[in-house]
């Protein structure tokens, strides 16, 4: 059920007008779970035994851990029993490919089987939602949750189940806990607000420019360079809109319920560095990353090479996490590399104060914006393709519609203001009204047709 | 990296209070009403002679409202019904309309004629399209081919297509062959109730070669809006298809197996679209036909001819002026229901002549000579060249 959808439409009405009728009640977070399982039950009811199995196993290991000195017993049990159906949903048919390819290289028969699995949507998010939950209680900085219901509704709840934001434990337990608040106006009106920016990103904006790109990356071979680095700047600003409009709409719909979300995206296209990006980026992953994989890894701490080799591991798996395929681990990999040469030339004083903000903010983008061609083509050498293309197939008219360059310029213009001191302006009641009363008109006018998913959902 | 602690600062600044949203929703609702207005209006195309809608806009709900309401203001008389009344075969100075004119020597009746209009869409269209022409005299056609199978008959449950999906009813009493997704329930109500919608549709057909305004663009990369000629692009003066005889195009007689009118769903779907014309105010004739009974197998001839006495029946009851032309020579048909040129001109001469049909005209064309100079013309008109199967 995707949120621009009708059936979305009904069933976050009816979720809200029962949620307000139970909130005060001992029920509501009960009311929540069932809403949450049926939202993920939608499309196929069979994974939803999947979600709950992560839920207990992780509640019982929480519980477990606060009850048993063997801590690290249960926190191994919960991390191999949990990331077993995310390696094997996601990793095995990769696996069984890359063996295909590799073995007979050494020498070895291949032709294994290719196991035919369907991704259950959502499967990273809640993998790293319950493990994040686990590792802090072995860590001792979350309290084993007591009440199922809660901790399942914090693995469930359904604003934020297929696609993240990835909330923290601490975060939304305490705030489903006990003493939580029931929803207010202002939690409406402030929800619906963050709903329909996110509406505008993914309809008016990512749907919009995915026309251009998915014609131009479809057959790639057919254009010319200017055409190709054209849709790889489209692509940048499409998978923003949609993965952020993803964000915005989810973070509304818990806003509305009373529940805040963390930010996950803030700007990502204005960072000054590769370091930056990732603070602006889905910062609830790579904050996840941070947390549960670099920092145990050894940090920064041990010297250069350790550090630069922790920061290769976590970007590698971080470019794995997003897809099984070679291409996201090149993509890692470049982010990491790009992250070395920020983190040094921030070292240097001329960078620091000499290069003007706006020249690393572009040689930002136009890196990460390079990375997308592995990120978006379909294999590594249609990326390689495009690559070549790019530097040597000349440069014909790319017929980008001026609406969709027009867009890209405002949303950029308006990022910058907003980063701005003249950010006031944007808060200004004229402006706002005048901005939500536009989106909404707009909506009306291109809306129409089936809801293209969100890009992010097949992670 | 940024932990999860700081995170949660927004920046997004456009966020809006209750009073605020009530603001918002007061600029949106007079928006939508303020933006169809912006289009030129339509008035002058409408002056052509013998004006009948493109076909590519037969979907295009607004430009049928806009032809209703400035037919109403020039004509006295409506031709409404399907591509048969439209003139699928023929020139837009070939149609029943203008024979009709041509007969009166003035131009007394509109063609509201819409391509694949079966009694189901046209229940939807006058219900929630078709206002502007309440109190008019209207020639109601019915194409008995929408009864000639249960596929027609829209009673084929499953994937099956028909023409003007957003026209039929939605909710309640859906015909079985219609399964549309909430999506396209709800677009369609939308479209039916706020013109904003309607308008929109409009806009889509008419400016943007039937694609939606962000295809539209990327066709058009360099223009920001769609400003040209709408619906002055298309003419509908040449004939939708071909103007060949049935026989040369290779149709076989058939064995159709009719649905009988206690059964059929766009018989019903008739029955409300006449109740609703009477109750706005409308003075109906019924045209009943002439439907190619020599695209007929002699047994299904007989069902048909059954099922039109059936029909006739009904409207005796009700009390609807109707006229059920014998069948035309064979030669004067292009396929099972759709008249050639020389077809519409017999066909108006026989309804010109006809007594029901007299009558009828003369109940709101009074004070006009218009009926009385017509016999003469129908006869020669007549002057043996429809096949006399049966007569009206």
């Amino acid at each position: 059920m995707l949120f621009h959808s009708w059936q979305f439409a009904a069933f976050g009405a009816v979720v809200y007008l029962v949620y307000l009728l139970l909130c005060r009640s001992r029920f509501s977070l009960h009311w929540l779970l069932v809403a949450s399982l049926f939202f993920y039950g939608w499309a196929g009811p069979r994974f939803v035994l999947l979600l709950l199995y992560a839920a207990g196993l992780n509640f019982a290991a929480g519980q477990m851990m606060a009850r048993s000195r063997r801590r690290k017993l249960w926190l191994a049990a919960a991390i191999v029993g949990t990331l077993a159906p995310l390696l094997y949903y996601k990793y095995a048919r990769f696996t069984v490919e890359s063996l295909n390819v590799a073995l007979p290289h050494l020498g070895m028969t291949a032709g294994l089987a290719l196991p035919s699995v369907l991704l259950p949507a959502g499967l990273s998010f809640f993998t790293f939602r319950v493990l994040g939950y686990t590792i802090d209680c072995y860590r001792g900085s979350v309290e084993g949750e007591r009440s199922f219901v809660r901790f399942a509704t914090f693995v469930a709840f359904f604003p934020t189940l297929l696609a993240g934001p990835i909330e923290r434990a601490s975060h939304f337990l305490r705030q489903a806990g006990r003493d939580r608040r029931a929803p207010t106006g202002a939690d409406l009106a402030e929800g619906l607000s963050l709903f329909i920016v996110g509406l505008f990103k993914k309809v008016a904006l990512a749907d919009y420019l995915s026309l251009y790109v998915d014609k131009v990356y479809s057959a790639p071979g057919s254009f010319d360079g200017l055409t190709l680095a054209v849709a790889t700047f489209a692509f940048g600003w499409r998978i923003y809109f949609d993965f952020s409009g993803y964000t915005d709409m989810a973070r509304g719909v818990a806003r509305a319920l009373g529940f805040d979300v963390v930010v996950n995206f803030r700007h990502p296209y204005l960072a000054t560095g590769l370091g930056d990006f990732w603070n602006r980026w889905h910062i609830s992953l790579s904050s996840w990353f941070k947390d549960y994989l670099y920092i145990p890894l050894g940090g920064n701490r041990g010297g250069a090479f350790n550090t630069y080799r922790n920061m290769m591991l976590t970007m590698v798996i971080s470019g794995l996490w997003h897809g099984a395929a070679w291409t996201f681990v090149i993509w890692g990999f470049l982010h990491a590399v790009g992250r070395f040469v920020t983190r040094e030339l921030e070292r240097t004083q001329f960078y620091r104060e000499r290069v003007p903000t706006l020249l690393k903010q572009l040689w930002v983008f136009i890196f990460v914006t390079f990375c997308w061609i592995f990120f978006r083509a379909t294999s590594f050498s249609e990326a390689l393709l495009i690559v070549r293309r790019i530097c040597s197939a000349g440069f014909g008219d790319p017929r980008f519609p001026l609406a969709m360059l027009a867009f890209c310029l405002v949303i950029w213009a308006y990022q910058f203001l907003s980063e701005s001191r003249f950010r006031r302006v944007l808060e200004r009641t004229p402006v706002r009204v005048g901005a939500v009363s536009y989106m909404i008109l707009h909506l009306l006018l291109v809306s129409g047709g089936s809801a293209q998913p969100f890009v992010y959902l097949q992670f | 990296m940024q932990s999860a602690a700081t995170a949660s600062t927004n920046p997004n600044p456009i966020r809006l209070s209750a009073r605020e949203w009530a603001l918002t929703a007061l600029i949106c609702v007079g928006a939508l009403y303020l933006l169809p207005s912006l289009l030129p209006g339509a008035g002058t195309r409408f002056s052509r002679p013998d004006y009948r809608l493109p076909g590519e806009l037969a979907s295009d709900y607004w430009m049928f409202r806009e032809w209703s309401q400035e037919s109403r203001a020039r004509y006295q008389g409506l031709v409404l019904g399907d591509s048969v009344m439209w003139g699928q075969y023929v020139r837009s100075d070939q149609t029943l309309a203008h024979e009709l004119n041509e007969l009166a020597g003035k131009a007394v009746f509109a063609n509201l004629g819409v391509d694949g209009l079966h009694p189901a869409a046209m229940e939807g269209m006058m219900a929630y399209h078709g206002g502007a022409i309440a109190g008019e005299p209207v020639i109601l056609h019915l194409n008995p081919l929408w009864m000639s199978s249960p596929q027609q008959d829209l009673q084929l449950r499953g994937e099956q297509r028909f023409n003007q999906p957003q026209l039929v009813a939605q909710v309640f009493r859906r015909p079985p062959a219609s399964h549309p997704e909430a999506s396209e329930v709800i677009s369609t109500v939308l479209e039916r109730e706020l013109p904003f919608f309607s308008w929109k549709e409009h806009v889509k057909l008419a400016y943007c070669e039937g694609m939606g305004l962000l295809e539209w663009s990327l066709e058009n990369p360099y223009s920001l809006l769609p400003l040209g000629p709408g619906p002055d692009s298309f003419s509908a003066d040449e004939p939708g298809s071909e103007p060949r005889n049935w026989r040369e195009r290779g149709i076989e007689p058939a064995n159709l197996p009719w649905v009988g009118t206690e059964r059929s769903y766009q018989w019903a779907s008739f029955e409300q679209v006449v109740a609703l014309l009477r109750s706005r105010g409308n003075n109906v004739f019924v045209l009943l036909g002439p439907f190619n009974v020599h695209a007929l197998t002699s047994e299904s001839r007989a069902r048909y001819r059954a099922l039109q006495a059936e029909m006739e029946k009904w409207l005796e009851r009700e009390k609807v002026p109707y006229y059920a032309p014998p069948a035309l020579a064979s030669a004067m048909y292009a396929d099972v229901s759709h008249p050639l040129a020389d077809g519409y001109h017999v066909l108006a001469g026989e309804l010109a002549g006809s007594p029901s049909f007299r009558e009828w005209v003369r109940t709101w064309a009074k004070g006009t000579d218009w009926p009385a100079r017509l016999p003469a013309r129908a006869r020669r008109a007549c002057g043996g060249q429809a096949d006399q199967t049966r007569k009206g």
